[in-house]
């Protein structure tokens, strides 16, 4: 067990586990430390049934990763499990890791530290506007997708819903609450849409959006739902939700075509952002890493995610910034080229 | 010869060299072209399933064959049309043959000079566009029965249909569309015309008056009696005839960089003239169908202040050129009202044929019927130094003549050399012998 | 829980309530007024008819269609708003019907919309699919907007032609197109003779001499299209005057 040749990896997400994959088939030994207790981040804690734009299952993607770091023999799991300290000497790391059920304290030494601490979805029970938490039949698209992954949409008393409303931006792009754009949400929202029409084909279904972000190939869903779906599009934003004992009253102005509108939706799902979550907080504290204005971890160099700007710290994933799972399985691989390099150079203390 | 192009723009000095504008325009067509790709790809495929039906013989398709001495011309997409050049059947506007003959008049007089061969038939309708598009008083079903109607007499007569008027050049590319892609219009279509002995005839390609006049300017041009080198001319291109399908009208490389469509530019060039570019080049010239008779202010106002004035204030043409019934009028006769209200732009609307008839030394009057259009003509004439006096004398005489009850000088079109198809005794419309 | 009743009772019945656009205030609440049956029946003579599908496909809102749109120039229409309100009419059919008043009838039918979407859509085809349907379900707004235009439909369907010369023999009819239209108006009928195309000499009551034949057969495709049937509400006196010349010719109903 070379101190040289092992690298800590903070976070099972997509990130984490493309990270680790390629470490262990480089022939490197991981310390993989996730703090929930099932691997895959938010994608499996969420059960997001399909991923856009293809609507590819979930597991076909995060599936085989999670198997091959289960069953590979270089990489050690620590599964509820955070990382408490760590102490720089000359080339290697000492690590505490803490586990969070049973309280124990454990030690490593690695080479080389890969941050992938995802992300966690915006509370919307802080908007007072929608009535989160209070109006039922108001949900997250986090929830949602627990609900198509069961294959049943329906409402607090059981109904199914008819008239059901998407709102965009929720807990982004906004001053009060965080002012920065998700990247992924217009698209996951609309392949939910989708997905619920498949499932319900009469109901009727509103996006109201303020922008359709659906970015590269992922235009092609904005087109499909209107053509081969009939989904409806507001574009505006809502003021105000009430409940009136059966249904939600929604108050909101439509900017391009009907002007100020008031409607009654059986069910309102919210495109909940993506922030900061707790672990990253935990982590940029401990590992004492840069965090920009709004939060998320800070590259040396904004463009260059991997560069954590600490010697041997490299981070990777929607911990840096809101990206899709395709992307931060990239990032996981890039982050992981780094620490090997990182690992090779300090052993042959090479410049 | 500039190597140059310069702006000023804001108070600042631009230039573009010679390669910076041809990349510029090479760069324009090729995204015009992709616009309207869709609209392409969907015609296209709408040709090769024309001819499908002909293999199965559902359908007859009237060929340009050589006997109609087609030339060949590209459209937007590439493909090559072919262009019958003799033995046209005159498909006619009602619009234009109603109140302003000189238009057609001077295209059989051209067609007379150049001794081409057509037939001027009585046995043609309208193609109905002012119920179907001008006020939901048809439907799709009517207009393609009266299209193929129309159709299957030029077959008949074993004559080529050329379409005079824009809106029944793109309403027939309309429904040649639909009859061939729906099999429910088509069925239904078939029903009625078979209880008038007619069958389904559709001509393989459709073909507009100007893009006659485009494949044979050179001939016009030779046959040039006055000089209209001074001239500028504007030209209009009616919207019916590119934008409704954007497929299936004649565009020229070497006529305006293929951009834009080539006929009524391309005559006005081929005759000598100063073809003028003005800014509004792609707007409607606002006729509006209905519009231009139970709502005129917002055909005038839209005329004039898109189209007149504009083109007056850039370019101080002498002339604006159209090939439509409807941009003739609506252009010509939006004139007078502005010019009561004070507004000081005006300039003559007159069609491509006689525009290109008087350079050809056709009589103003008898021949151009110029007394028809409202717009002042005057000055144009004297810059192209056709004696306009004279000749109204010599119209006011001719008048006189015909009160007397002499016998009226028409345009006989020469002697044809195809002759019609021979059918079988007809019953009458109820089905009887 | 508080007491909505007053935004409960402003909703129509599709649970919608349109705050009214100020340009719209009069065409929302004439729809609001409509019976639910009759906007679902607009919209589903929409949908089902044989155009729709090569017309309509996505609209993603870019505007381009407006921008190139004449009457957007000078009156409220906007070709990009008749897509939308199609769009969202299988759900809201009050939305459809705000349209189908005076709105429908500012089109120009110039398709120049068609011709730049990028989606490929048709608004100005569909805006015709809308008149025929005002049309053919007998709406004031299709019988205020084609009343003066009933002699043209006349003229067309029993001879074929349109904007005949016996139609400028009075000066009142186009008199502002200029004052040389008087000039004309009394010599047209001499004029006419001095015309040398052999079809039109002389020829008063049409644009061309059109053979007795061929306006049969005109008529008789109107009416076994059903061309009479579908304006016979918004037109009627018109389609009584036309089975009156259709009778005299010899054709038989049935």
């Amino acid at each position: 067990m070379e101190k040289n040749k092992s690298v800590l990896v903070i976070g099972a997400g997509p990130a984490g586990l493309q990270a680790s994959k390629d470490i262990a088939e480089f022939g490197y030994r991981v310390i993989l430390v996730e703090k929930n207790s099932e691997l895959g981040g938010a994608p499996i804690r969420w059960k997001y049934h399909t991923l856009a734009p293809d609507f590819v299952p979930t597991e076909k993607v995060l599936g085989p990763l999670i198997d091959f770091v289960k069953n590979n023999n270089l990489i050690t799991v620590y599964t509820d499990s955070i990382v408490e300290s760590y102490e720089q000497k000359e080339d290697f790391f000492n690590i505490k890791i803490l586990n969070l059920k049973s309280k124990g304290v454990y030690n490593e030494k690695v080479s080389a530290i890969i941050v992938a601490t995802g992300f966690e979805h915006f509370n919307a029970s802080v908007d007072p506007r929608y009535g989160y938490g209070i109006n039922p039949n108001v949900i997250g698209i986090n929830e949602l997708e627990v609900m198509i992954s069961n294959g049943k949409v329906l409402r607090h008393d059981g109904k199914i819903p008819k008239r059901i409303g998407f709102i965009f931006c929720v807990g982004s792009r906004d001053r009060s609450t965080n002012p920065w754009c998700c990247t992924v949400c217009c698209g996951v929202s609309i392949k939910q849409a989708i997905e619920i029409k498949k499932i319900i084909p009469d109901s009727q279904i509103y996006m109201i959006y303020m922008d359709i972000r659906t970015v590269g190939l992922w235009e092609k869903l904005y087109w499909q739902s209107m053509e081969n779906y009939h989904i409806n599009y507001i574009r505006g934003r809502v003021g105000e939700i009430y409940w009136t004992g059966e249904k939600l009253l929604v108050k909101g102005e439509d900017t391009l075509v009907r002007g100020p509108f008031e409607a009654l939706f059986d069910m309102i799902v919210l495109a909940v952002g993506m922030e900061p979550g707790e672990g990253t907080k935990q982590i940029a504290k401990v590992l004492g890493l840069k965090v920009n204005e709004y939060g998320f971890l800070s590259p040396r160099i904004p463009n260059i995610h991997y560069d954590s700007g600490k010697d041997g710290i490299f981070l990777a994933g929607a911990c840096v910034a809101p990206m899709s799972v395709e992307e931060a399985i990239g990032e996981g691989s890039a982050a992981a080229l780094q620490a090997i390099k990182y690992s090779m150079r300090k052993a042959k203390k090479m410049p | 010869m500039d190597n140059k192009l310069s702006i000023n723009f804001n108070d600042e000095e631009i230039s573009l060299t010679k390669e910076d504008q041809k990349l510029f325009q090479k760069l324009i067509e090729e995204r015009k072209a992709k616009l309207a790709k869709g609209t392409i790809e969907d015609y296209l495929r709408m040709l090769e399933k024309m001819k499908e039906l002909e293999k199965k013989e559902e359908i007859i398709l009237h060929h340009v064959h050589e006997e109609y001495q087609p030339r060949l011309v590209k459209t937007l997409s590439g493909r090559i049309k072919k262009i019958p050049t003799v033995e046209l059947w005159q498909h006619k506007s009602c619009g234009q043959c109603g109140h302003i003959p000189g238009y057609i008049s001077s295209l059989y007089w051209i067609m007379n000079e150049l001794n081409i061969p057509y037939v001027d038939d009585t046995n043609q309708t309208s193609c109905t566009a002012w119920n179907y598009y001008g006020s939901g008083t048809s439907n799709s079903i009517a207009i393609t029965a009266v299209f193929l109607r129309n159709m299957h007499v030029a077959y008949e007569k074993n004559a080529y249909p050329l379409i005079h008027c824009g809106t029944s050049f793109g309403d027939y590319k309309e429904c040649r569309y639909l009859v061939v892609m729906s099999d429910e219009i088509r069925n239904k279509v078939r029903a009625i015309l078979k209880k008038i002995d007619r069958d389904i005839v559709i001509p393989e390609e459709l073909v507009h008056y100007s893009e006659w006049l485009h494949v044979m300017r050179y001939e016009i041009a030779e046959r040039k009696k006055f000089n209209v080198s001074n001239i500028k001319v504007a030209v209009h291109a009616a919207c019916h005839t590119y934008k409704l399908m954007s497929e299936d009208y004649t565009y020229d490389d070497n006529i305006l960089n293929g951009i834009r469509p080539a006929p009524t530019s391309s005559i006005v060039l081929a005759l000598g003239a100063k073809l003028v570019d003005y800014s509004n080049w792609y707007d409607c010239c606002g006729f509006g169908f209905r519009h231009i008779l139970t709502e005129r202010e917002i055909s005038r106002s839209f005329a004039y202040f898109r189209k007149i004035k504009p083109i007056v204030e850039e370019t101080q043409a002498d002339v604006l050129i159209t090939h439509d019934t409807g941009c003739v009028t609506t252009l010509d006769k939006s004139q007078v009202v502005p010019l009561a209200h004070g507004y000081k732009e005006t300039i003559p609307v007159i069609a491509d044929s006689q525009f290109a008839a008087l350079a050809m030394g056709a009589h103003p009057f008898r021949i151009c019927q110029l007394h028809w259009h409202i717009a002042d003509w005057k000055n144009l004439l004297n810059k192209m130094e056709i004696d306009w006096q004279s000749a109204w004398d010599d119209y006011k005489k001719y008048i006189e003549e015909l009160k007397k009850g002499a016998k009226p000088f028409l345009l006989i079109p020469p002697p044809r050399k195809l002759q019609p198809r021979i059918r079988d005794e007809r019953k009458n419309l109820n089905g009887e012998e | 829980m508080m007491d909505y009743e007053y935004y409960l009772a402003r909703l129509n019945e599709d649970g919608w309530y349109y705050g009214g656009l100020p340009g719209l205030q009069w065409e929302t609440e004439q729809a609001r007024k409509q019976n639910r049956e009759f906007l679902k029946k607009i919209v589903d003579e929409l949908y089902n008819d044989e155009r729709f599908h090569e017309f309509y496909y996505a609209c993603i809102n870019c505007g381009n269609c407006t921008s190139v749109c004449p009457p957007f120039r000078f009156v409220d229409f906007e070709p990009r708003i008749v897509v939308q309100k199609i769009m969202h009419a299988k759900d809201e059919p009050e939305l459809l019907y705000q349209m189908m008043d005076q709105y429908i009838w500012a089109c120009f039918q110039c398709y120049s919309c068609w011709d730049i979407c990028p989606a490929h859509n048709n608004p100005g085809g569909l805006v015709l699919i809308l008149k025929e349907i005002a049309v053919k379900n007998g709406l004031d707004s299709s019988k205020k907007a084609l009343e003066p235009y009933s002699k043209i439909v006349y003229k067309i369907m029993t001879t074929g032609t349109q904007i005949t010369p016996d139609m400028h023999t009075t000066i009142a009819l186009f008199r502002d197109w200029g004052p040389h239209k008087a000039e004309l108006a009394k010599n047209i009928r001499i004029d006419r003779k001095a015309v040398p195309v052999p079809s039109m000499n002389g020829v008063m009551d049409k644009s061309w001499k059109v053979d007795e034949r061929t306006m049969k057969e005109l008529m008789y495709i109107h009416k076994e299209a059903g061309v009479w049937d579908s304006i016979k509400k918004t037109l009627k006196d018109v389609v009584d005057m036309i089975e009156e010349t259709a009778k005299e010719k010899g054709i038989k109903n049935g």
